[in-house]
């Protein structure tokens, strides 16, 4: 198990770096974080589904911690 | 009557020499041989050398099979076009020369690769253990050998000795060094000899004995160089290891395990056990429910960040055509997938590792309160 441990964290940390490594070339290189946004964006619908999380968090955390009624989920 | 001496002192001599390879075996009898011719009286070289069996004990300190194979395969690997092989002296050759008190000049012969059977698998000499052996068949067959001894003792002691110059007196308290050799020229395994000997000690039991009679010293000589090889003979004992047996079983199975000496079995505790059945089911299904949440948990993780790394991999090349975007692209699916792969072998090490960690140590606690070892009927 130990082992196995070892192999897993190491190929891991490996395939991490790597990553940290094709965006710190990205972004040397000329990469526009609005530019990468707005492609997302018009595929995936990411500020919908930023709104959503947002929203569902905040219920969530009233619910839990403030203890208020009436749940009304927007969707 | 001195050849005969001579003879039986040879012969004696390479049967304990069975422990060498038989070139070099046959090279310390010529060794011996050229000493005996060498020397004006046979009997003090008799007298000096005690016996064939003290003889074959310091031989066989200074032998090493082993390294000696090694010395002749260097010696005739030895590429530089003199013969090395006469230079290096080998050290059961130089214990020879340290444990005959007179001189005498010494002609090995080279021994070449074609000549040696040293290089022959099938041709290995008897290993110290066994040779061991063959100091202690004088021993054990001293009805038959002890005769030939004494015989080859009386047939010294009739012949007169000049006192001058063999001390017999003083050969039994150095009992590895003779007097004429200088303590510088020593070699370690003859002080080794000293240490294992105790030959301070039997001297003094020697002195009890009487001196009158010729006999009883040179028994007194036979019995010293007896002490001595068994004292040589115990330096190479192998002492037997105690075996040790584990227990190990299946407890709620209920097997058979045999612990410590004997047979044993366990049998269980029945009300002990039930008792146990009724408090560890319920704690070990709260424990596994308990393990189950970051379970789980970490299940939804992986699958959530190796989602989102397979979406960012299939936008990258569809959706950019900017090579630094691609590059900031394929970096963050990369961590994605490092961290996906983190939280699917940390669920997978709460199944296989936590939860079974857990159950194992339930049952070996059940194993240990609810089961006693009972000798096999």
């Amino acid at each position: 198990m130990k082992r196995a441990w070892r192999i897993i964290i190491s190929i891991a940390l490996i395939v991490l770096l790597l990553g940290g490594v094709l965006i710190g070339v990205g972004f040397l290189t000329g990469a526009d974080t609005n530019r990468i946004y707005s492609v997302l964006d018009g595929r995936y619908n990411l500020t919908e589904w930023i709104e959503y999380i947002g929203e569902v968090y905040r219920i969530l955390y009233s619910e839990v911690f403030a203890g208020s009624t009436g749940v009304s989920i927007i969707v | 009557m001195t050849d005969i001496n001579k003879q039986k002192f040879l012969t004696e001599l390479g049967k304990l020499l069975t422990f060498m390879y038989e070139e070099d075996r046959q090279q310390v009898l010529s060794i011996y041989n050229q000493v005996f011719e060498q020397a004006e009286d046979e009997q003090a070289v008799l007298s000096a050398l005690v016996s064939p069996t003290r003889q074959a004990v310091i031989i066989a300190r200074s032998y090493n099979a082993k390294e000696r194979k090694l010395q002749i395969y260097s010696q005739s690997r030895d590429e530089d076009g003199y013969n090395a092989a006469s230079e290096q002296v080998p050290d059961f050759v130089r214990a020879i020369e340290d444990a005959v008190p007179f001189e005498f000049t010494l002609a090995p012969e080279p021994v070449s690769e074609d000549q040696l059977s040293l290089f022959d698998d099938n041709s290995e000499p008897q290993s110290a253990d066994e040779s061991e052996e063959s100091y202690i068949i004088p021993e054990e067959e001293t009805e038959s050998d002890e005769s030939s001894r004494e015989d080859f003792q009386d047939e010294t002691a009739q012949e007169e000795v000049p006192q001058s110059d063999v001390p017999q007196e003083e050969v039994p308290q150095n009992e590895v060094t003779l007097n004429e050799v200088p303590q510088d020229e020593t070699s370690p395994e003859e002080t080794e000899e000293n240490a294992v000997t105790e030959g301070n000690a039997e001297e003094s039991e020697e002195k009890v004995w009487d001196k009158e009679d010729s006999c009883t010293a040179e028994e007194k000589e036979e019995h010293l160089q007896e002490k001595k090889t068994e004292a040589f003979i115990r330096e190479f004992e192998i002492k037997p290891t105690p075996v040790e047996s584990s227990a190990d079983g299946d407890a709620l199975a209920g097997t058979e395990s045999t612990v410590y000496y004997g047979e044993t079995v366990s049998k269980p505790r029945i009300f002990l056990l039930i008792l146990y059945i009724i408090f560890a089911v319920p704690i070990t299904a709260a424990g596994i429910v308990l393990l189950l949440v970051p379970t789980i948990l970490f299940l939804a993780l992986a699958i959530a960040f190796i989602s989102v790394g397979c979406v960012l991999l299939a936008a990258t090349f569809s959706g950019f055509a900017v090579f630094a975007d691609i590059m900031v692209m394929l970096g963050g699916a990369l961590i994605f997938f490092s961290l996906g792969l983190l939280f699917l072998w940390i669920f997978i090490w709460f199944i296989g590792g936590a939860m079974a960690a857990l159950v194992r140590g339930i049952l070996e606690l059940a194993r240990k309160w609810c089961y006693k070892e009972v000798p096999a009927v």
